[in-house]
């Protein structure tokens, strides 16, 4: 249903991404992991159009047949916020501080979805609200966004997204600003909502085991490029690439605690990764790849299709 | 309702800004119904009345409270025309920089890059020269009068106002929110108007205030400068300067509109020192946690 090949995106004379491959199907998630600048975000913003002023994102990206780096404004507005939602990471500043809940959701459902009559968006917006685990949406109705706490706020903008009943929703690392037992009841509550509307998912996240738990894929990105992607399941028992090894690796974990004993030291990638400005001929994570060969850092790796349905940019893997 | 009346005790604060609220008050009551508390009309002379001092010193005349000036007007009907004229000038300079301040400086927050520079410069440009000699060229172009002297005293006033909006929307429009209202669907002048600005008044409203005793000031100076309001008109600038001649023989004639004028100004001020308190977003959080 969409497709991302090869898109990269300039800004400033930087590339943040450098080569982006994603392929989600309906109803399925795709969680999106990596560091933060690894172009996570970014790439959710070139599937909504919401780019940067002067970032331009080309390559090839396509919804449901159509081509969207090539959409005019006005096309991108039909898809943005109807066919494809988006919810942010800070609940608590992506809604409007002056306007109350239900002014917000009534304006989703009057601009997207055609709704004149008042009433009947009343009990849209209110079912809405429920459908997202609000208690007493009645009262929260009235309430402006500073009234409500964290995990409510997320609740709020996740009814908004849905409000247009939108067939992709895109959630921007959703649950970061959340503590923990909130997180886990947003994180549920998406699982919940994605299986009864049968809406595709993808998620942004760096928290793996969140990943993990919410997602049928997992897609990896390193200084943007994803490296690797495939079915959650395969990439955490059988990683391919290099780094994606190497970051499960440096995950803590109880096995690794009780087989160093008292002092339990956590595995770490030497180097850094390569700034957005830097040039860079072959495979970006050449530099602090364990297993690099001189391939590595003279050609770009093309993407071998590993196992079925998992995909990974590197010279080790194919023939 | 308890946070409801914490909020108004708050939004009223101390005694000094009860008092200064109250001098406006009493000010703006003096200027809507002059023609009725004041005794006589302000140009009216009184021959012989000619220089006559106020209640507190010897040989007053009980038909003139304050005493009168030169040619015989009475003083306190002057000082209460001349609120009028201040409060109505201040309120004129007030909107006018508000209104090109609030629209080149959200012009130049949403737009950015060339537009922005291009206005910031011209600002930047403007607050380079005092702004009394800014104010000065101004009326010097346009011709000496009220209207002139509050258009100036609004050109000075711009560039705080450009400022302050452009950086409150450039805040704003950082913010997921701004983002958001694009995501669904909402167009430039919408999310500037609907969505920003809303979210940028408390500042724009501090700014206000304090514009507001900054207007009134400067052109009360131009009208002491002879830029402003002409004789015989009351205006308070004006009358300073008219009687700036006998600060010697007749000091509470200067006295009595400077006084004016210094009440409230200060007035202005302290409101707006204390708007700005109650405005504070940080504060805001604290109490409705």
């Amino acid at each position: 249903m969409l497709e991302l090949r090869g898109v990269y995106l300039e800004i400033h004379g930087a590339r943040p991404l450098r080569e982006i491959d994603l392929v989600l199907d309906k109803g399925k998630s795709l969680g999106v992991v990596g560091e933060s600048g690894s172009g996570k975000s970014l790439t959710a913003l070139s599937i909504m159009g919401l780019l940067p002023n002067g970032a331009v994102a080309r390559g090839h990206a396509s919804w449901k047949g159509r081509d969207l780096l090539s959409l005019t404004e006005d096309q991108y507005r039909a898809i943005r916020g109807r066919e494809i939602a988006m919810i942010f990471q800070d609940p608590m500043s992506s809604l409007n501080p002056s306007f109350t809940v239900g002014f917000q959701i009534e304006e989703v459902l009057k601009i997207k979805m055609g709704m004149r009559d008042a009433k009947a968006r009343l009990a849209r917006g209110l079912s809405l609200l429920k459908e997202v685990g609000i208690p007493a949406p009645e009262e929260r109705w009235a309430a402006y966004p500073h009234q409500l706490s964290g995990g409510m706020s997320q609740r709020v903008s996740i009814a908004m997204a849905l409000a247009s009943e939108p067939e992709l929703l895109i959630a921007d690392e959703p649950t970061t600003a959340l503590d923990v037992t909130v997180q886990a009841q947003i994180l549920e509550l998406l699982r919940r909502l994605i299986r009864e509307r049968h809406m595709s998912m993808i998620f942004v996240t760096h928290d793996l085991a969140v990943a993990a738990k919410v997602c049928d894929d997992i897609a990896v990105f390193y200084a943007g490029v994803a490296v690797e992607q495939g079915p959650a399941a395969a990439v955490f028992a059988d990683p391919r690439h290099p780094y994606t090894q190497a970051l499960l690796r440096a995950r803590p974990s109880k096995i690794q605690t009780a087989l160093e004993g008292r002092r339990p030291r956590l595995a770490a990638i030497p180097g850094s990764v390569p700034r957005s400005t830097e040039q860079i001929a072959g495979c970006v994570f050449a530099s602090r790849c364990e297993k690099v060969m001189e391939s590595c850092r003279t050609q770009k790796p093309p993407l071998n299709e590993v196992a079925k349905h998992q995909k990974t940019r590197c010279w080790l893997e194919g023939d | 309702m308890k946070p409801m009346l914490s909020k108004i005790r708050r939004s009223l604060g101390g005694p000094l800004i009860i008092l200064a609220m109250s001098l406006l008050g009493v000010t703006a009551v003096f200027a809507i119904f002059a023609p009725i508390i004041a005794p006589y009309d302000p140009a009216q002379t009184f021959e012989g009345a000619y220089s006559l001092p106020p209640f507190f010193s010897d040989g007053w005349d009980p038909r003139f409270l304050l005493g009168t000036d030169d040619v015989g007007r009475d003083l306190f009907s002057r000082l209460i025309y001349g609120a009028r004229i201040s409060l109505l000038a201040g309120f004129a300079v007030t909107v006018l920089s508000l209104v090109v301040g609030v629209v080149l400086g959200a012009l130049a927050g949403w737009k950015g890059g060339l537009i922005e520079a291009a206005v910031l410069r011209l600002m930047d440009t403007m607050m380079a020269l005092p702004s009394i000699l800014l104010a000065i060229v101004v009326v010097t172009i346009l011709g000496p009068s009220l209207v002139n002297a509050v258009i100036a005293a609004a050109v000075t006033a711009v560039p705080g106002v450009v400022r302050l909006v452009r950086a409150t929307i450039r805040e704003e429009k950082s913010k997921p929110y701004s983002l958001s209202a694009k995501l669904y669907g909402a167009g430039g002048l919408r999310i500037v108007t609907v969505e920003l600005l809303p979210n940028s008044l408390a500042p724009i409203f501090v700014q206000g205030t304090m514009g507001f005793g900054e207007g009134i000031l400067n052109v009360a100076a131009l009208g002491f400068l002879g830029l402003g309001a002409r004789p015989p008109m009351a205006e308070w600038g004006t009358m300073l300067a008219d009687s700036r001649a006998y600060v010697e023989s007749q000091p509470w004639l200067v006295t009595a509109p400077g006084l004016c004028i210094l009440i409230v100004i200060l007035s202005f001020n302290l409101l707006g020192d204390h708007l700005r308190d109650v405005f504070d977003p940080k504060l805001k959080t604290r109490e409705e946690a």
